[in-house]
C-alpha cells in the first residue's frame, strides 16, 4: 500500500503510569543504596529502533535512551554503560551478573525468574505487515512469517508454531525489508519500529495484515534489573513517574514522528480524526494516484495517437497513390504513346535543323513522363516479388553495367570491391537492380561531374549499435550479415533532409527532374527483402559525400 | 517482302500513328482496328504475320481477342505481341518471361523498339 506511511501518523502509544510529580522523592534507604552503588552496568540493544539503537555515530539514541537520560538527570546518577554484540548475548550477560540494568525489555514469566521490572514505560501496538494481500490473519496460515529471533513477539508467535512457517530474523530492519521483497509473505513485529523501518527504508509496498490476536496484545517494555536489586526497581520506578507528562510525549515525537501524544489521548477525537484524516488522506491519494495515471495515460495516448497518425497519413499517401496510379498510367501512357510515334514519324521527314532539335525535346519529355508515370506504378505494386535465390554481387554487377556509360559521361571513377564469399540469398534480382539503379544513379547526379563511387560488399557480424538505431528493421548486435557499402562524393545530405530521404514524394532534384519516389521505392523493396537500408552523411572523414547501406540478413546453418 | 501486321487498339490516333510509322520503311503493311471484337474478323480477311494486341479495351480485352483468334486453327500459329498502358517497362519484361511466354511491349514504345521486337518475334 503506497500509502501507508500516511496510517502510520496514526500510531497510537499510549503511557504507563501518566501521573507526574514534580521533585523526585526517594527513601532514605533508598537514597543510601543509590550511594552505596555508584557503578551500575546497563546494556543497551543496538538494533532496536525506534527503541534503542546505534547510529552511525557509535552512539545509542532512541525513546528508550531518552528515559535513561531523563531517568540519569532525576537521580543525578551515571549509568555505567556496557557494550554487547547483540540482544542473545545482552540476556546471557545479564544473566551471569555482568549486567544490572536493561533498559527497554519486555516482561514475560522466563525473564520473570531472574530479573525485577518496572511497570512498562513504553506500549505499542504489535502489527503483521506483507506485501500480499492477506484478507485474515488465517490467510496466514503455512506461510512464513518472520519475526525477530528471541523478541517478545518470538515467544507470542511461537504458539502458532504448528500453523505457521516461522522465520527468525536478526531485527526488525531485516524483517521488513525481506517482507518487502517478498522473501518472507508477513512480518511480526510492533507498530513503532515497522514504522521507523518503513519510514527510514522508504519501504512503499506493505500493508497491515488484520491480526485478531493481537488486538488486545501490545508490546510493553520495561527497565529490567538483577532480581537481587529490588530497591534499585522502585528507584527507577519512582523516577520514571517522575518524569514530565511532556517530556515523555516528546520521546516518542522526537523518534516516531506522531503528533503531541496529549492530543492522542482523547481517544474519541483520535478515531474521530483519524476516519476523517483516512477519508481525506485515500481522497488525496486517490486523485494524485489517478491524477498520475492519468498523466501516462495521455502521455501513452499521445505517443500512439501520433505513430497511428503518421502511420494513417502513410497508408493514404499509399492508398491514393496505388489507386491513382493505374489509372493515371493508362490515361497518360496511351496519350504519350501516340506523341511518342508522331515524334518518331515526324523524324522520319526532310526536316531542317531547329524542327529535329524540337522534336528530340519532345522526344525527352516523352521519356520525363513516362519516367513518373514508372515510379508511380512501382510505387504502387510493391508487394509482389519474384523471388529466386541468387547472388548479390551478380546484381551489382549488372546494375553498375547498366549505369557504366553514365558514369563515363560525368567523368566519374567507379571502385568496387566485392567479396567473393557471400552466400546467396533469397531475392527479387529486378527489384533489386532497380534499388541499385536507383541509388548509383543518386549518387551520380549528387557528384554532377567528376568524382568517385565506391562500391563495396562483405560478410560481416553486425557491430554498429548506430546502424540499428538509424535504420528500420529486424536486425540484432552479432548477427551474420551482407553489407553493401555505396560511398559517393557527391554533395552530401543537408542535415534537415536526413530524415526524409525515404519519404514518398521528398527530393532534392530539381522541378522536373526527380518524382521524389526512388528512395521510397527502394526502401520498400529493401523491406520486402527483410533487409535494411540507411543512408547518412560520410563519417569516413572523406570531405563530403552521402553512404549508403544496405544489410541483407543471411539465413544461419547450424 | 512486306511483313503483315495487324493492330488492334482502341485509341484510334495511335493505330494510325503506328501504321504511318511501320508502313513508312517499307517493310510491314499495317491493318488496324479499334475494336477486340473486330480481331478475329480481321485476322481471317488480312492473315497477318504478327499480330500487335492493345491489352485494355473497352469492349473486348486483348487477351479474349487472342483467345478466339487462337482457337481458330488457321490462325492459331500468328505470333502476337500485346502492348500495353498499365505496366512499366521493367514489369513487362518480367511478364514476358514469366507469364506464358507471351510477348509484351510497354506504352509509349519508340518505333524503333517496336520494329526490334516485331523482328524479334518473326525470327
Amino acid at each position: 500500500m503506497k500509502y501507508l506511511s500516511f496510517f502510520l501518523i496514526f500510531i497510537i502509544l499510549t503511557l504507563a503510569n501518566p501521573a507526574a510529580a514534580q521533585t523526585l522523592q526517594l527513601t532514605e534507604e533508598e537514597q543510601l543504596w543509590l550511594d552505596q552503588h555508584p557503578l551500575i552496568h546497563i546494556a543497551y540493544d543496538k538494533s532496536f529502533p525506534p527503541f534503542e539503537w546505534k547510529n552511525s555515530e557509535g552512539d545509542y539514541q532512541g525513546i528508550s535512551i531518552d528515559y535513561i537520560e531523563a531517568i540519569e538527570k532525576q537521580l543525578n546518577i551515571k549509568f555505567q554503560q556496557v557494550q554487547q554484540k547483540n540482544w542473545s548475548k545482552i540476556l546471557k550477560e545479564f544473566q551471569a551478573g555482568k549486567i544490572d540494568v536493561i533498559s527497554a525489555i519486555a516482561k514475560n514469566d522466563k525473564r520473570n525468574r531472574y530479573m525485577l521490572f518496572t511497570a512498562p514505560h513504553i506500549s505499542v501496538k504489535g502489527v503483521i505487515v506483507s506485501a500480499k494481500l492477506y484478507k485474515n490473519i488465517k490467510d496466514l496460515e503455512g506461510e512464513r512469517v518472520g519475526v525477530v529471533n528471541n523478541d517478545y513477539w518470538d515467544d507470542l508467535i511461537s504458539q502458532y508454531d504448528d500453523e505457521l512457517e516461522i522465520i527468525r530474523v536478526e531485527n526488525t530492519q531485516a524483517g521488513i525489508e525481506l517482507a518487502a521483497i517478498g522473501a518472507i509473505d508477513a512480518m511480526v513485529s510492533d507498530l513503532a519500529s515497522v514504522t521507523y523501518v518503513i519510514h527510514k527504508d522508504g519501504i512503499s509496498n506493505l500493508q497491515f495484515v488484520p491480526t485478531p490476536i493481537f488486538k488486545e496484545q501490545n508490546l510493553e517494555l520495561s527497565i529490567g534489573i538483577r532480581r537481587d536489586w529490588p530497591l534499585l526497581q522502585s528507584i527507577l520506578q519512582k523516577a520514571i513517574n517522575n518524569i514530565d507528562k511532556e517530556d515523555k510525549d516528546s520521546f516518542y515525537d522526537k523518534w516516531i514522528k506522531v503528533q503531541k501524544v496529549s492530543f492522542w489521548q482523547d481517544k474519541r477525537l483520535q478515531y474521530k480524526v483519524a476516519i476523517i484524516s483516512l477519508t481525506i488522506i485515500l481522497a488525496f491519494a486517490a486523485i494524485i494516484f489517478w491524477n498520475r495515471s492519468l498523466k501516462l495515460q495521455v502521455a501513452r495516448r499521445s505517443e500512439q495517437l501520433e505513430t497511428a497518425h503518421t502511420q494513417l497519413i502513410h497508408a493514404e499517401k499509399m492508398e491514393s497513390i496505388g489507386r491513382l496510379s493505374a489509372g493515371v498510367a493508362h490515361e497518360v501512357k496511351n496519350p504519350l504513346a501516340i506523341l511518342q510515334m508522331s515524334i518518331d514519324y515526324l523524324k522520319g521527314e526532310d526536316n531542317d535543323e531547329t524542327i529535329n532539335s524540337i522534336l528530340d525535346d519532345m522526344d525527352d519529355a516523352v521519356v520525363r513522363a513516362d519516367t513518373v508515370i514508372k515510379g508511380l506504378l512501382d510505387f504502387s505494386r510493391e508487394k509482389e516479388l519474384q523471388v529466386t535465390q541468387g547472388s548479390i554481387n551478380e546484381v551489382i554487377e549488372k546494375s553498375l553495367k547498366l549505369i557504366e556509360h553514365e558514369l563515363k559521361q560525368r567523368n566519374i571513377q567507379l571502385k568496387t570491391s566485392l567479396s567473393a564469399d557471400l552466400p546467396d540469398i533469397g531475392m527479387d534480382r529486378n527489384r533489386l537492380q532497380q534499388v541499385f539503379i536507383n541509388l548509383l544513379m543518386n549518387s551520380a547526379q549528387a557528384i554532377g561531374n567528376l568524382g568517385e563511387i565506391n562500391v563495396s560488399s562483405s560478410l560481416m557480424t553486425l557491430n554498429d549499435p548506430l546502424l540499428l538505431e538509424k535504420g528500420e528493421g529486424n536486425f540484432s548486435l552479432g548477427q551474420k550479415v551482407i553489407l553493401i557499402d555505396i560511398l559517393d562524393t557527391g554533395s552530401g545530405l543537408k542535415k534537415k533532409d536526413e530524415k526524409n530521404v525515404f519519404e514518398p514524394f521528398f527530393t532534392t532534384k530539381p522541378l522536373g527532374e526527380g518524382t521524389g519516389l526512388g528512395l521510397s521505392v527502394s526502401k520498400t523493396i529493401i523491406g520486402l527483402h527483410n533487409g535494411m537500408i540507411i543512408m547518412r552523411n560520410r563519417i569516413d572523414g572523406a570531405k563530403q559525400g552521402v553512404e549508403v547501406k544496405i544489410l541483407f540478413a543471411i539465413a544461419v546453418v547450424n | 517482302m512486306t511483313k503483315k501486321i495487324l493492330m488492334v487498339d482502341d485509341e484510334v490516333v495511335l493505330t494510325k500513328m503506328v501504321k504511318m510509322n511501320l508502313e513508312r520503311t517499307g517493310n510491314y503493311q499495317v491493318r488496324t482496328e479499334n475494336e477486340g471484337s473486330k480481331a478475329l474478323q480481321a485476322a481471317r480477311e488480312f492473315k497477318p504475320d504478327l499480330i500487335l494486341m492493345d491489352v485494355m479495351m473497352p469492349d473486348m480485352s486483348g487477351d479474349e481477342a487472342i483467345a478466339e483468334i487462337r482457337d481458330d486453327e488457321n490462325l492459331a500459329s500468328i505470333p502476337y505481341v500485346f502492348m500495353t498502358a498499365i505496366v512499366s517497362k521493367a514489369e513487362t519484361e518480367d511478364m514476358g518471361s514469366n507469364i506464358g511466354g507471351n510477348e509484351f511491349l510497354a506504352k509509349p514504345v519508340k518505333t524503333e523498339e517496336l520494329i526490334a521486337k516485331i523482328e524479334s518475334v518473326l525470327g
